[in-house]
């Protein structure tokens, strides 16, 4: 019942748990080193991990903000870290070369780390999330509020896309003027887009009892999801390339300033 | 304290966890483009919506405005170690405004000294969550405290303290005609305000002041890890901090009492 | 009535009920006897208490919403006291009106699980009730999608697959059909029809009757109290409690003389009126109403319009509209209305052709320019009040246009007035009923003197009563020169208050003439599921057309009449 998705690639087939694992380990994997070839290659791994995956092209439409975050990580650090050794003098501020590197560094963590999060999000609907969290512990009433509020991302912009339209017709325009005037233009978009959230919230609560939500049962799933080699192999991999790296790290290697 | 567990059973409170954290995680969508760090923050007026949704609704905003930030990140693909101290400081921003501001809960109108109060539990809240945000981020070397610790705190006081008194009017009324208030729903315990309140609240302001002074002069390296440790040290009559941290360790180091002061003082409100 | 040696279905004695807070019951000692595998029909306007009756019986009253309960219920043989809504699930199923809000899932098929599921029933039975349930409502095709994805009618019925999983004896439809398009409301009187027979007692609240209703029993409420009970036959020959309820009886009902049993169906209705040797009025008007002839004050030209990623829109649309015409704009859901009528305020922007405005193209108004002159009100009224006063409310749209305040203040009281809400402007908007909450945004919209006013399924969720008030302020509106087009599914407010109805199928414009001309087409009438009122019927089986019951007196005469 839960096979016909229309998307289909080997990381949809995944236990949602291994999934859930992955993305911690790659948490820490990434903070491992901070030297930019080192993150190159973590990189690398990301992007093939986003063609496996099937999400590459989604991955590839943040390019323009990938740049900036490459060029504000560089800027940021190179103007914070006062690093002893060879340096350059741009505008009267010593700017060490280490810092430089750190910061191209820095920048490919955080593209690594959104690559990493595109190919999740895009390979693990919603409810496998919360289901990869609930088998790792997470209490089931949690789990569902969580999921819960992933589904109500689109009702909410879309309410709040109709008060928008409801309020234009009325001849307001949150989106003109400056900052504060913006700012208070956003307390007629704000304020019925929650009440009518509110409403449908007390609604959704009503239904929710009477479909038998928190009856002191054991609930069951129709979800059933099965552990196959494919997740070992991947765990194994994952555990395997982060013990490598820290092996390497504490060794001295991927470093360009001795801290994360 | 208790209420954060017990809320779990009240199928409402469930569900306003999640509206919160939906709410919370699409009103800022518009403003995603107003980026200040690229993937870290954001001009950000929703997050009026954890501490006005705090007044209202108790116990389910702060796990509301912790989901909330989760849920933002996965949407816009950027899970990562933001999204573990967004979690926990948008948590604090969520439960430090109904704890403060308790008396309030049986007031439909706020009057001038409610509003006050009101400013002053959002500023708290404001500090805290961009203290311990910064101070994250600073200790896995994401991105200096300076930055980002003073970015999300001003962001935060200047929306909180200015649209939350506005919400709340605007709000109250009506959700307590729909039972939506967590009084209603939890029951007359919610209204008492615990016995440690006041040493909670001490204990909160210094660590989030004490935290937002530290963390500029040590992470704009003004004065020296080293200096503070020692000044430590010697208040403490010796101890047994690491000599010569560097870096983000200084901010981490410098900063860890500030952080257990919060996490005490958030115990005892 | 069917046959039944076990207890009912349902038995409630003397049941009142009162919301904590509230002044007045609710309910009031409330009786009645459902029968096992029976069909009611509740009937009864915006406050009379079928929802709450609905929710006594579901527990959700006086556990989810609190309040003081006396009398007794019960469900299946047994007294449903001591139970929560939770408990009462596998018992009895609700259906409300707000279907969106009750679909929380990211897929077909764990919608439909979530129930059967909380119950912890194992896998394969899990499985097999929902196989059922969807194939039920005919969905079964769509397993994997998701709801968001679906239609409105397909969401409805997903809905009420998410509750039949639960395989409950009793179902209960709350105005579950209200928000649907013609051919989605007979998807579900079908399914209704399918569930009783196989064995499901059906409860299902109504504020409209229809002709032939298969129902066993009728129950009308009003405020609170049982008015009337009996078989659907009995309780709509009654058209003046009917109406005082809030409901609109059948048209026929209308005909008939102080002490007859008034017919119901249209064939009846002949019957009867021949009898009493029916003929037209030796003076009777030309029924053909005057067709306004003013300017154009607004037009599409080959207008198309397409939503990024979807197929849905507009294609090539004409559309020219003259100054104190009032123009229906029908058709199924999703076939291009709202898109259409969007293009003329601005909220919608044409791929191609062009939109004029009082002979200007659209593109040159700014945003308050344009709302002045377009009036448009949203099918539901709460997307827009946020203010705290209605008095505010009203004044919002006016202070966009940067008018003197005691400009304000006079149009604001001129509207108040005129929508009957004078005595409440100091009210939070929210304390208002549906129809009053209705008629405050259609104030606010009126009060920026709008030269053409546009109104989205106006009347959707408002009783019968509140209809009437909500068209008469619009009719006097039209009267004083505004022009109004209105999106709608009534067929009897098409007939009673519009000039002219364009007929909207999958994008394109199919139709645009006068009423009498559509109804007169039978062949696009079945095409697009489109009814004649009954009175519209009648009227043209004797060879005139009539849109009203009062032209129908006008233009014929019948012995006693």
């Amino acid at each position: 019942m839960m096979e016909e998705r229309q998307n289909s690639s080997p990381l949809h087939h995944l236990h949602p748990s291994t999934k859930v694992l992955c993305l911690l380990l790659f948490l820490v994997w990434a903070m491992v080193f901070n030297h930019p070839l080192y993150h190159l290659a973590i990189t690398a791994l990301v992007v093939i991990i986003n063609l496996i995956g099937g999400s590459f092209r989604r991955a590839l439409s943040f390019w323009k903000f990938y740049l900036v975050i490459a060029c504000a990580a560089v800027l940021l650090w190179s103007l914070f870290l006062d690093e002893p050794g060879p340096a350059y003098n741009i505008l009267g501020r010593h700017i060490a070369t280490s810092a430089i590197l750190y910061g191209i560094g820095m920048g490919l963590r955080l593209i690594s780390l959104i690559l990493f999060a595109v190919v999740f999000s895009s390979t693990t609907p919603v409810e496998a999330f919360t289901y990869g969290l609930r088998r790792l512990g997470l209490p089931y009433r949690v789990g569902f509020s969580l999921s819960l509020a992933f589904r109500l991302v689109p009702s909410v912009y879309q309410t709040a896309k109709m008060v928008e339209s409801a309020q234009q017709a009325r001849g307001h325009n949150p989106r003109k003027g400056g900052p504060l005037r913006r700012i208070f233009g956003f307390v007629p978009l704000m304020i019925p887009t929650i009440l009518y959230t509110l409403r449908s919230a007390n609604n959704l609560s009503l239904a929710l009892e009477c479909k038998g939500f928190g009856l002191k049962r054991k609930r069951t799933s129709l979800a059933r999801y099965r552990i196959g080699w494919g997740d070992i192999l991947t765990l194994a991999l994952f555990i395997v390339g982060l013990s490598a790296s820290i092996w390497l790290r504490l060794k001295g290697y991927g470093a360009v300033i001795d801290r994360l | 304290m208790k209420d954060l567990i017990s809320m779990w059973n009240k199928t409402r409170l469930i569900v306003l966890v999640a509206v919160t954290a939906a709410v919370y995680a699409a009103l800022m969508l518009p403003f995603k483009l107003v980026t200040i760090i690229p993937g870290y923050t954001e001009l950000r007026p929703g997050v009026a919506i954890p501490t006005v949704f705090s007044i209202l609704f108790g116990p389910a905003a702060p796990w509301g405005a912790a989901f909330g930030n989760i849920v933002g990140d996965y949407l816009g693909g950027m899970l990562g170690w933001g999204s573990l101290f967004g979690l926990l400081g948008n948590f604090f921003l969520g439960y430090i405004p109904y704890r403060v501001a308790k008396p309030l809960v049986h007031r439909i109108k706020p009057g001038l000294w409610g509003t006050v109060q009101i400013i002053l539990a959002c500023a708290l809240a404001s500090i805290v969550c961009g203290v311990i945000i910064g101070w994250g981020l600073d200790l896995l070397g994401i991105l200096p405290f300076a930055t980002l610790g003073n970015i999300i705190i001003i962001n935060n006081l200047l929306f909180t303290c200015i649209l939350t008194p506005i919400f709340y009017r605007l709000l109250v009324f009506r959700s307590r005609r729909w039972n939506l208030h967590y009084t209603q729903v939890l029951g007359e315990d919610a209204e008492r305000r615990s016995r440690t309140f006041g040493i909670g609240i001490i204990l909160l302001t210094i660590g989030a002041v004490g935290g937002w002074v530290a963390g500029n002069l040590l992470s704009l390296q003004i004065i020296e890890g080293s200096d503070l440790i020692a000044l430590l040290q010697q208040a403490s009559g010796g101890g047994y901090f690491i000599e010569g941290a560097s870096g983000s360790l200084t901010v981490s180091w410098g900063l860890s009492p500030a952080i257990l002061m919060i996490i005490a003082g958030a115990i005892l409100i | 009535m069917k046959p039944s040696l076990q207890s009912p279905a349902v038995k409630v004695s003397g049941l009142s009920f009162t919301y904590q807070d509230a002044h007045t019951p609710a309910l009031t000692d409330i009786n009645i006897q459902i029968p096992r595998g029976s069909y009611t029909l509740l009937l009864g306007g915006s406050s009379s208490g079928k929802t709450t009756l609905l929710w006594s019986l579901a527990r959700v009253v006086p556990e989810f919403h609190p309040g003081e309960i006396a009398g007794k219920i019960e469900i299946m043989g047994e007294y449903n006291t001591s139970r929560s809504p939770q408990e009462m699930a596998p018992y009895l199923g609700l259906i409300m009106q707000d279907f969106a809000s009750q679909l929380f899932s990211s897929e077909v098929a764990t919608e439909v699980a979530f129930l059967p599921e909380n119950l912890g029933l194992p896998y394969e039975e899990l499985a097999r009730r929902v196989a059922e349930a969807l194939q039920m409502v005919g969905l079964s095709h769509l397993v994997g999608r998701d709801p968001q994805t679906l239609s409105g009618g397909e969401r409805q019925r997903l809905a009420i697959a998410s509750v039949l999983s639960g395989e409950a004896p009793i179902l209960v439809f709350d105005e579950a059909k209200s928000d649907l398009d013609p051919a989605g409301r007979r998807q579900i009187d079908e399914l209704c029809g399918r569930l009783c027979r196989g064995g499901n007692t059906i409860i299902s609240a109504e504020v409209e009757v229809e002709e032939g209703a298969e129902a066993d029993l009728a129950i009308l409420l009003s405020e609170g109290r049982i008015v009337a009970k009996g078989s659907p036959k009995e309780v709509f020959a009654r058209p003046d409690e009917l109406l005082r309820c809030g409901i609109r009886p059948l048209d026929v009902t209308l005909l008939a003389d102080e002490g007859d049993a008034p017919p119901q169906t249209v064939e009846e209705a002949l019957q009867y009126l021949k009898e009493r040797d029916i003929h037209p009025h030796p003076k009777a008007p030309d029924p053909k109403s005057a067709k306004p002839e003013g300017e154009v004050i607004a037009s599409l030209e080959g207008v198309s319009f397409t939503y990024p990623r979807s197929d849905a829109g507009i294609s090539d649309i004409d559309l020219s509209v003259r100054r104190g015409e009032f123009i229906a704009l029908v058709g199924a859901n999703g076939s291009g209305k709202t898109t259409l009528v969007k293009q003329l305020n601005g909220l919608l922007r044409p791929r191609q052709g062009n939109v004029y405005v009082g002979g200007r193209p659209i593109s040159e108004y700014d945003d308050a320019e344009l709302a002045s002159m377009v009036g448009y009100l949203f099918q539901d009224p709460d997307h827009q009040i946020f203010h705290e006063q209605v008095k505010e409310e009203v004044g919002f749209g006016l202070r966009n246009l940067k008018l003197s305040e005691e400009e304000i203040t006079s149009r604001t009281r001129e509207v108040l007035e005129l929508m009957e809400l004078a005595e409440l402007e100091e009210e939070d908007p929210y304390s208002l009923n549906k129809g009053q909450r209705q008629r405050l945004a259609l104030a606010s919209v009126l009060a920026m003197h709008p030269s053409l006013l546009i109104l989205d399924e106006p009347t959707t969720g408002l009783d019968y009563l509140e209809v009437r008030r909500l068209m008469s302020a619009v009719e006097e509106m039209n009267r004083r020169g505004i022009t109004v087009i209105a999106i709608t599914h009534a067929m009897w407010l098409v007939a009673r208050y519009t000039h002219r109805v364009a007929v909207m199928s999958g994008g394109n414009k199919v139709f645009d003439g006068t009423p009498e001309e559509l109804f007169a087409d039978e062949e696009l009438l079945s095409s697009h599921m489109l009814s004649r009122p009954q009175i519209v019927e009648l009227s043209l089986r004797l060879g005139r057309y009539c849109p009203t019951v009062e032209e129908f007196r006008r233009t014929f005469t019948w012995k006693g009449a």
